[in-house]
């Protein structure tokens, strides 16, 4: 059977620093997988190779046995962990951009998304915070019917209740062949949602099991785990 | 996907040039009309500076035009906007595509504005008809020293729309060529635009003197280079070795912005 996510000794060096060092992954579909990693571990270089965002240094990575480029980013749904729309556009027009490029776009769900959050058709980016402004940008990804999810820090900046709402979404609205790859460290927020995690540490992975595994095994939650592994 | 890249850049970045244009106009239009009803003549201090705002104006939009194409590139590629644009499902080239042909359209309208405005503003009855006898008088005298042709008019409105594309390119290459420094990333770009510019102009000041001086030995005539030019009708040689410029400037500019998209791209 194929991966969905497939690298073989992915390394990214900047300048002297070893981002990444020989990460070798394989993801399959249809899970809910957490990144996790403190600051500077390399989760959010990661998944801009992932995106093609960022060449590798040394080798290489497959999505659903491709390189990354057009097709790959036809299936792939992505958030950054940073604004990355234009701030004059409406929430409308944001809407039309997606959908004349990306073909599983649906608008529907995005609209009803929108309604649930109290966030207006006609509302503009620039009026708007920093947390609507992050939920509008998660309701974009999730609209789209994408193969890979990729959520970079989704709940960091929003209210608790706008998180919950987030979550569900996040489970309600991917089929059972997608996989969704969220990186973050709010760890316990996330945990009961999570199929697999993927601990990583100076750009090594340095766990990688499900999260039955890591109950069942170890005798501990993934929080508890996290607090272990990552002792300062 | 191409032509959605090319509405979208349009509709991204034409509201704003299309009200500063807009007002360009309107400005020399106003202008007109107070010459015209003569309300001016007796506050002379106001009318020039008035005139003086005018000027400023058109500086202004010439300018702002070519700075505001080049920083939504680099805003719209290269900041936190290039999280998108890279993950569209389009090539690199097809970004490239669309931008630079609407920034040619919008530096051709800018040009045409500024112009445009010039000549409502010192417009005067008959202008247009004693402007076409001047053209004529002027290719008829060309024509007879055999400078200018039918095929002049051809090569130069080929070089100009050349000139058009390759513009936007330069902005371009130099800010992709910033983004390959892991440091002062802007910096880099405006320290390789200069660089870009100076080796063009000097390539292009060697290359007409070359030119000019191979004429000179082929006519073993002593005069200034403007009249050789005139006398011999290098007009063509040398819009065309300007067109040839232009031409591999333009393809070598869109060869490296789309290798350093493509194998090169390192968003922070």
């Amino acid at each position: 059977m194929s991966y969905l996510i497939e690298s073989n000794h992915l390394c990214k060096k900047f300048g002297n620093k070893q981002a990444l060092a020989d990460i070798n992954l394989r993801i399959e579909r249809g899970r809910i997988i957490g990144l996790l990693g403190p600051n500077g571990s390399g989760k959010s270089t990661l998944i801009k190779i992932i995106n093609g965002l960022m060449m590798p240094t040394e080798g290489e990575v497959f999505i659903d046995e491709k390189k990354p480029g057009v097709e790959t980013k036809k299936i792939i749904s992505y958030l950054p962990e940073r604004t990355y729309l234009n701030e004059w556009m409406k929430v409308k027009e944001l809407l039309d951009y997606f959908e004349d490029f990306y073909e599983d776009f649906r608008r529907e769900r995005a609209i009803t998304m929108l309604e649930n959050l109290n966030i207006g058709l006609d509302d503009k980016l620039k009026t708007m915070s920093k947390g609507t402004k992050e939920k509008v940008q998660l309701i974009l990804v999730m609209s789209r019917d994408a193969d890979l999810y990729i959520l970079d820090e989704p709940i960091g900046g929003v209210d608790p209740a706008a998180r919950d709402y987030i979550l569900r979404t996040i489970i309600g609205n991917y089929n059972e062949n997608a996989t969704v790859l969220l990186s973050t460290h709010l760890i316990s927020d996330i945990e009961n949602i999570l199929d697999e995690v993927i601990f990583l540490q100076y750009g090594q992975i340095r766990f990688h099991a499900s999260v039955d595994e890591i109950r069942m095994k170890e005798g501990k939650s993934v929080d508890q785990l996290f607090r272990e592994v990552y002792r300062c | 996907m191409l032509g959605k890249l090319i509405k979208h850049e349009w509709k991204a970045v034409g509201k704003i040039l299309a009200i500063v244009h807009i007002a360009l106009v309107l400005m020399a239009i106003i202008g007109k009309i107070m010459l015209s009803i003569d309300v001016l003549s007796e506050a002379w201090l106001l009318w020039r500076m008035l005139l003086l705002i005018y000027i400023f104006s058109v500086i202004a939009v010439g300018v702002g035009t070519h700075i505001y194409l080049a920083v939504r590139f680099y805003k719209n590629m290269y900041t936190d906007e290039g999280y998108l644009s890279f993950t569209l499902p389009v090539k690199p080239w097809q970004h490239i595509f669309s931008k630079t042909l609407v920034s040619s359209i919008w530096i051709l309208i800018d040009g045409v504005a500024i112009v445009g405005s010039i000549v409502i503003l010192v417009m005067y009855k008959g202008m247009g008809t004693e402007f076409v006898d001047v053209l004529n008088v002027i290719m008829e005298e060309l024509g007879e020293v055999g400078m200018f042709g039918v095929w002049s008019v051809i090569l130069t409105v080929i070089t100009a729309i050349l000139s058009l594309v390759s513009i936007p390119l330069t902005y371009y290459i130099a800010i992709s060529v910033g983004q390959l420094f892991n440091t002062h990333k802007m910096l880099a770009s405006v320290v390789a635009y200069f660089i870009i510019v100076n080796v063009i102009q000097a390539i292009g000041t060697l290359s007409s003197a070359v030119l000019i001086l191979k004429v000179d030995e082929t006519a073993e005539v002593q005069t200034a280079s403007a009249n050789i030019l005139e006398e011999l009708g290098v007009y063509n040689d040398m819009i065309s070795l300007g067109m040839v410029e232009q031409l591999v400037m333009a393809v070598a500019f869109w060869l490296i912005i789309n290798y350093i998209m493509n194998k090169r791209l390192n968003l922070e």
